[in-house]
């Protein structure tokens, strides 16, 4: 439970919101690079932090994001034209380059120094695994990229989706490893899955044990339930400041994939994933357990980037056949992919759930650990300027999720002290170890 | 840059606001003839400086503007019956004349004297020019009707007349016609031969005037300076110079403080020439629906096809090769960029330069009128109805002061009214 004023300390995510102010010291996804196909391809509006921007990539592949009201009277820079390294406002041709320089006032005497004057809001960026991501923080030299192997990888590719809640009750979604037996996988049956696999143990007993721990850059959490022949079957997953997360499928050591929270306001979120060990939504990789996410037509407005068909104006085309049959991947919900379920109940909680009116029980020990953290670093940040965790530590970011078989009465963080870290190769894990879930 | 405070000044004209009480002192443009057909017609919505109204012809021709919320319990009277000199709501059955009377309750007792305590809020309207109009000040303020130019003009009633929605508020709509320099951007058009008009960077002077105020853009032109001087008739009747026949220009008036109506007048032609507009165009600078369809209103509406919700449908190919802007026509490029704003612009952000002169003059002159009612000291064209009359001046000159060229031209104009 938090109280109403918590609550909004961590939703809240506009310019000059405790919140807000800290999500701006860290280098965020932006969009994704093929949503700038080209130089001098078409302006794109861009949502961020309750901010409107726009993104253009120069004639010289130079990506700019600058504020979408043109310094001068405020006309959108969506309608300019991006042309001879720089975007200019078609309402009296001021031209601004990626940097928000204004390098062309035509509408000013030849001998006029206003120009010098003038200068846009303009965010850096950086394009790498396929993102394009931005700083929106005070430094005038902003900090590094954060170390995530989903997105550094060679490989690495990246794919995004929208949701319409906060930020937070999406990634609380992803920080729930104890949902995932009911939500995603409670029309099957320990039968329905290879014996001796994670998945079977996960069904076996639906409910666990958690153990959570504090990290250089955020936390982990540990979901323990027995296995076979004495030993015990751990589910591993990480948060990182602010939003980054390490889903738990798949074998602890092999995993590489990456997610992040990004705020388009306090109500939208879009979902980046990072990933090399899985193929992109309606690829066929062998561990490819998630449905493609279809998407409806892209659209140039503030909401029209990355919206799935499946949404709640449609009650995620909800199957009550399907729900009542009770079998198969959507037999739970009678919702089909297992994104799509999670939009729909993070979603039904309303844009911003009322956390003063939650009961909150043992399997919510990560998400109550990562509250405090996220508030105990607002108040530092917000009262003393205090960088918050991970914006200078980029090697923070290099962690793992997954599952795996320890010995009956062993220390999970201890045993998966490697496993646990990023940018190793373990040739001797086998994959197959995790079965279909 | 205004700040916060004045930005609020200037943008919010609802009831009880300052600007919002300067406007409510003039007769504003309202309706289109056509929008009350005839006799008894159906009664429309009509929403003004933030008042939801409803307008009807009664039985006798007479224009009516009455509050949208039967005075009984707050049904709408768009549903009433128009008949027999009176919108009747249909919900009780009370019956409202022109002037807001309440003329029959027939759910009260024949012996009520209940109907004679009961009045619903109505303006006056009035019928000029080829527009139907409201006054909404105090009743004991209402001024004569306004000899605009073009009202004065023969036929004028027979004028051509447009309107449409914008969805901005109206000051972003004002200030976009009192900007010549955006004319050489927004409005290029690739390919074409070298005009003065396409020099971007022309010199602004403005002049405050009896009628309001007249700014010229001086370019060069050879030797000479292409003039173009731009007349602001108060409230907000605005002359773009270069109209094919004098006295033609058009208004931007609050609808609310995100809404504004635009009303666009073209006076009659001379004997044997053509009418400006074709059927359906909303002003000639615009793309003819018959060659571009999306250039209309989505039916049953004052909101044109091309919208902000459809990026005005803008083709970026086209503005790669063919126009600044890959839009089409000069209605939908300045809605484009003043509705792209936001709903009210914050001007506290923005950063105006030497031909932004004409914007900060409209500016101070609107603050200080309506500061000045404030105090009591009504607006002083008001007195006169001629003093709403001037025209505006295209002209290439040797000339490069303002103040004689203009004075020369608008004396010669009110010259020619005493001997005509």
């Amino acid at each position: 439970m938090l109280t109403q004023e918590e609550n909004e300390l961590i939703c809240r995510v506009g310019p000059g919101t405790p919140m807000g102010n800290m999500f701006r010291e860290y280098w965020l996804p932006a969009l994704l690079t093929e949503e700038l196909p080209n130089p001098d391809s078409d302006p794109v509006r861009v949502l961020m932090l309750g901010e409107q921007l726009i993104a253009f990539r120069d004639t010289n592949g130079k990506v700019g994001l600058l504020q979408n009201n043109c310094p001068h009277r405020g006309a959108s820079l969506f309608f300019g034209r991006n042309e001879e390294s720089g975007l200019r406002c078609v309402y009296h041709g001021w031209k601004f380059d990626t940097a928000g320089n204004c390098i062309d006032m035509p509408n000013e005497p030849a001998e006029s120094d206003f120009k010098q004057k003038v200068k846009a809001t303009a965010y850096p960026t950086q394009e790498r695994g396929g993102i394009i991501w931005a700083y929106l923080g005070p430094r005038k030299t902003p900090p590094p990229l954060p170390d995530l192997e989903g997105n550094m990888l060679p490989g690495a590719q990246a794919w995004a989706y929208q949701q319409n809640a906060n930020w937070f009750q999406i990634l609380e979604g992803h920080i729930d490893t104890a949902h995932v037996s009911f939500l995603h996988y409670g029309g099957i049956q320990p039968e329905d899955v290879p014996q001796g696999s994670f998945s079977e143990y996960q069904l076996r007993q639906r409910h666990a044990h958690f153990e959570v721990i504090d990290t250089e850059g955020g936390a982990s959490y540990a979901a323990r339930r027995p296995a076979h022949d004495g030993t015990v079957y751990w589910r591993v997953a990480q948060w990182i400041f602010p939003s980054f997360s390490m889903a738990p499928p798949g074998v602890l050591g092999l995993g590489k994939r990456n997610a992040c929270e990004v705020p388009l306001d306090d109500h939208h979120t879009i979902t980046y994933q990072m990933s090399v060990s899985r193929g992109r939504p309606g690829g066929n990789g062998p561990n490819a357990t998630f449905n493609p996410i279809q998407m409806q037509p892209r659209t140039t407005d503030w909401y029209g980037r990355w919206r799935p068909i499946v949404q709640p104006d449609n009650d995620f085309l909800i199957d009550r056949s399907v729900q009542r049959a009770n079998s198969g991947p959507s037999g739970f919900t009678g919702i089909s992919g297992i994104a799509m379920q999670d939009a729909a109940v993070t979603s039904s909680m309303g844009p911003i759930y009322d956390r003063s009116k939650e009961r909150l029980g043992t399997s919510d020990a990560m998400i109550i650990r990562v509250r405090r953290r996220i508030i105990a670093a607002i108040q530092a940040h917000m009262r003393y300027g205090t960088p918050p965790p991970g914006v200078d530590m980029p090697e923070a970011y290099r962690v793992r999720s997954g599952g795996v078989l320890l010995p009956e009465g062993s220390d999970w963080v201890e045993a998966t002290r490697e496993l646990r870290q990023a940018f190793v190769e373990h040739a001797n894990l086998d994959p197959a170890l995790n079965g279909p879930l | 840059m205004l700040s916060r405070e004045e930005n609020e000044l200037l943008t919010r004209t609802g009831p009880g606001t300052p600007m919002g009480n300067l406007y409510r002192r003039f007769w504003l443009p309202a309706l289109l003839p056509d929008e009350l057909p005839n006799a008894d017609s159906d009664p429309i919505r009509f929403r003004i400086l933030g008042e939801d109204l409803v307008a009807f012809r009664d039985t006798n021709g007479k224009v009516g503007f009455i509050q949208n919320n039967c005075p009984h319990r707050g049904a709408s009277l768009f549903f009433g019956r128009n008949e027999e000199a009176g919108l009747r709501c249909v919900y009780h059955g009370w019956k409202f004349d022109v002037e807001g009377n309440c003329i029959d309750m027939p759910n009260e007792p024949a012996e009520s004297d209940f109907k004679q305590k009961v009045k619903a809020t109505a303006y006056p309207s009035a019928e000029l020019g080829g527009f139907v109009w409201i006054y909404m000040g105090p009743p004991e303020k209402q001024p004569a009707l306004p000899n605009y130019h073009w009202c004065t003009l023969p036929d004028a009633n027979r004028s051509q007349v447009r309107k449409w929605m914008q969805e901005s508020n109206y000051s972003q709509g004002v200030e976009g016609d009192l900007d010549s320099a955006h004319v050489s951007f927004l409005h290029r058009k690739f390919g074409q031969q070298e005009r003065p008009i396409n020099y971007g960077a022309p010199r602004l002077t403005t002049m405050e005037t009896d009628f309001g105020f007249a700014y010229g853009a001086r370019r060069p032109s050879g030797d000479d300076y292409f003039w173009r001087v731009t007349t602001f008739v108060l409230p907000m009747f605005i002359s773009i110079p270069g109209a094919k026949y004098p006295g033609s220009g058009h208004f931007t008036l609050p609808m609310d403080d995100e809404h504004s109506w635009w009303f666009v007048v073209e006076p009659p032609p001379l004997d044997g020439v053509s009418w400006v507009l074709k059927p359906g165009q909303l002003t000639p600078g615009d793309a003819d629906p018959a060659v571009d369809p999306t250039n209309t209103f989505i039916p049953g509406t004052w909101r044109r096809v091309r919208n902000k919700d459809n990026d005005y449908l803008i083709d970026r190919q086209r503005q790669k090769t063919y126009n600044y802007t890959g839009l089409p026509g000069n209605r939908v490029e300045d809605a484009a960029m003043t509705e792209s704003m936001g709903p009210i612009y914050d001007r506290t952000q923005e950063h105006l330069g030497t031909t932004d002169v004409a914007i900060i003059f409209w500016r101070r002159m609107m603050m200080r009128m309506a500061r000045n009612l404030e105090k009591g000291i009504e607006p002083a064209i008001l007195s006169d109805p001629n003093l709403f009359r001037a025209v505006p001046l295209q002209v290439t000159s040797p000339e490069s002061d303002f103040g004689e060229l203009w004075t020369d031209h608008h004396n010669g104009y009110k010259r020619s009214l005493v001997t005509a």
